[in-house]
């Protein structure tokens, strides 16, 4: 990962407004600042916003009015900047993974960014690796179980060295195993020193990990804060209160 | 889910394996246009190396044949017909048709040469990664104006990938419409409609989301060259290709 400067938060944004036509959703008005490191959940109903968002940061859209500012820079400045520092990965992890066979589409990235065949293979092994994959190098992505394909998108953000990592509803249409494979490897990953920044509508299976808890409503920034202060008001805006958290009980993590 | 087919690529340790990828692909198109111009006796030493070939592939004949069964009934149908529509001695005949001798012998020409291009092609594609396939055939590319190699490369990786995503969402759209009985419509064009419009927008829809998915791992008009290398094996395996086909033009 390329040096650090500290002086900034990694991900800023001030007055970010964006509209889809015909529809008028979109974003409205959001400033927030997320420093290094911080485990960041967004939650929110369906059409809140969220995915909007996490496209802003990796510079796939571009602002109707205000700025997104990564480690300082404007995305918009340098948007190769922002993809090759924030990894993002989709809901849809089908429609994510390009490659053959399962090493091929770990090394999509990493081609892309035009290094050396070495650093390409060192990045597809240690990806694999981290990702429990190695076995599967040769399997074609659609012979994968839901769970694995998930790890796949995971992995082939991974390889290209991003220092935050954007996971768009990652739990989604998994079973139980396979929400905890991809927890622990989200969780391992803020353990590497990265920030995370996780959009769910279901927040019993992560809050337990996170550090921040925004809520988006309509387009717009509806609460933001420690977990613990924010999680009470979640009903407010459509979120489904954890169970243990209803029960008056601190939510614990789905890895125990 | 089941594997797609015999003819994927398996690793094994077998010199057509461990050949480079550009020197396979330059083989296959050597000489299949050889075996196009060549006559039975021409055919003899390229069926040899494809039969070797097709031997370092591990796919039994017998998988081979159920894999390839409507190409073989194909060929079949192709030489019946040419039995029958070309001129001369008769063998058989029956009611105003004859199957002839010449036909016959055409058929089987024709026929043998088809089967000898499949057996090469699927050699290649059981012996060699698909990426190595698409950097060869961007590799070749690299002369010709318009989309970069690497696109048409890009192109044809995301063609091999998606065909089984494709025909996957096309059994569960067959499925969900055959759970609403889709089979008392009598009108087929009715059918046709209400398979083909979810599919064609599933497709679109998952068409989309890959560019931006591509987009977002930044893909652009550059990226990491394939490492290609040439050894003596190589050389040595364009030489008797060479050979070969020379041979198979010549007598």
């Amino acid at each position: 990962m390329p040096p650090h400067d500290h002086h900034h938060p990694i991900l800023a944004t001030q007055g970010l407004s964006h509209r889809f036509k015909p529809s008028g959703r979109g974003l409205h008005d959001i400033t927030l600042s997320i420093p290094r490191g911080q485990f960041v959940v967004l939650a929110g109903p369906n059409g809140s916003g969220k995915s909007t968002l996490l496209r802003h940061f990796n510079g796939l859209l571009t602002p109707r009015a205000g700025t997104v500012w990564l480690d300082g820079v404007p995305v918009a400045a340098d948007p190769a900047r922002a993809r090759r520092m924030v990894g993002l990965v989709f809901q849809d992890a089908e429609s994510q993974i390009v490659g053959e066979t399962v090493r091929d589409d770990i090394a999509f990235g990493p081609e892309n960014l035009c290094w050396s065949c070495d650093a390409v293979d060192a990045a597809v092994r240690a990806a694999m690796d981290q990702l429990g994959l190695t076995h599967l190098a040769d399997e074609s992505p659609h012979l994968l179980s839901g769970g694995e394909r998930r790890r796949l998108a995971i992995a082939g953000v991974l390889a290209m060295g991003p220092e935050v990592v954007m996971l768009d509803e990652p739990f989604a249409n998994l079973d139980y195993p396979g929400i905890r494979e991809v927890l622990r490897q989200v969780v391992a990953m803020h353990g590497q020193g990265r920030t995370i920044l996780l959009a769910a509508h279901d927040l019993e299976k992560v809050v337990g990990h996170a550090q921040r808890l925004i809520i988006m409503d309509k387009g717009r920034i509806a609460a933001d804060g420690p977990v613990v202060d924010v999680l009470p008001l979640v009903e407010q805006y459509d979120v489904r209160l954890p169970c243990q958290a209803r029960l008056g009980m601190s939510v614990t993590s789905w890895l125990n | 889910m089941a594997e797609l087919s015999a003819f994927g690529f398996r690793q094994r340790l077998t010199v057509l394996h461990a050949l480079d990828a550009r020197v396979k692909l330059a083989a296959l198109m050597a000489l299949s246009t050889a075996a196009l111009a060549a006559g039975p006796t021409g055919l003899v030493p390229a069926t040899v190396l494809a039969a070797g070939a097709f031997y370092q592939t591990g796919v039994t004949p017998l998988r081979a044949a159920a894999e390839m069964r409507y190409f073989l009934l194909l060929l079949a149908m192709v030489w019946l017909a040419r039995g029958l529509s070309s001129p001369g001695d008769p063998l058989i005949t029956w009611g105003g048709f004859a199957v002839t001798h010449q036909g016959l012998a055409a058929g089987g020409l024709l026929c043998w040469r088809w089967l000898l291009i499949a057996l090469l092609g699927l050699s290649l594609c059981a012996t060699t990664r698909s990426a190595h396939i698409r950097a060869a055939v961007a590799w070749f590319l690299r002369p010709l104006p318009g989309p970069t190699a690497h696109q048409v490369g890009t192109m044809i990786g995301l063609l091999l990938r998606f065909i089984p995503v494709i025909l996957t969402q096309a059994k569960e759209t067959t499925d969900a419409l055959r759970a609403r009985a889709i089979k008392n419509r009598r009108n087929p064009l009715r059918r046709l409609r209400y398979m083909t419009l979810p599919l064609l927008r599933r497709t679109f829809l998952t068409a989309d989301r890959l560019a931006l998915a591509m987009a977002a791992r930044s893909f652009g008009d550059r990226r990491t060259p394939h490492p290609w290398q040439m050894n003596y094996r190589d050389w040595a395996a364009l030489i008797t290709v060479g050979t070969v086909c020379a041979v198979m033009i010549s007598v």
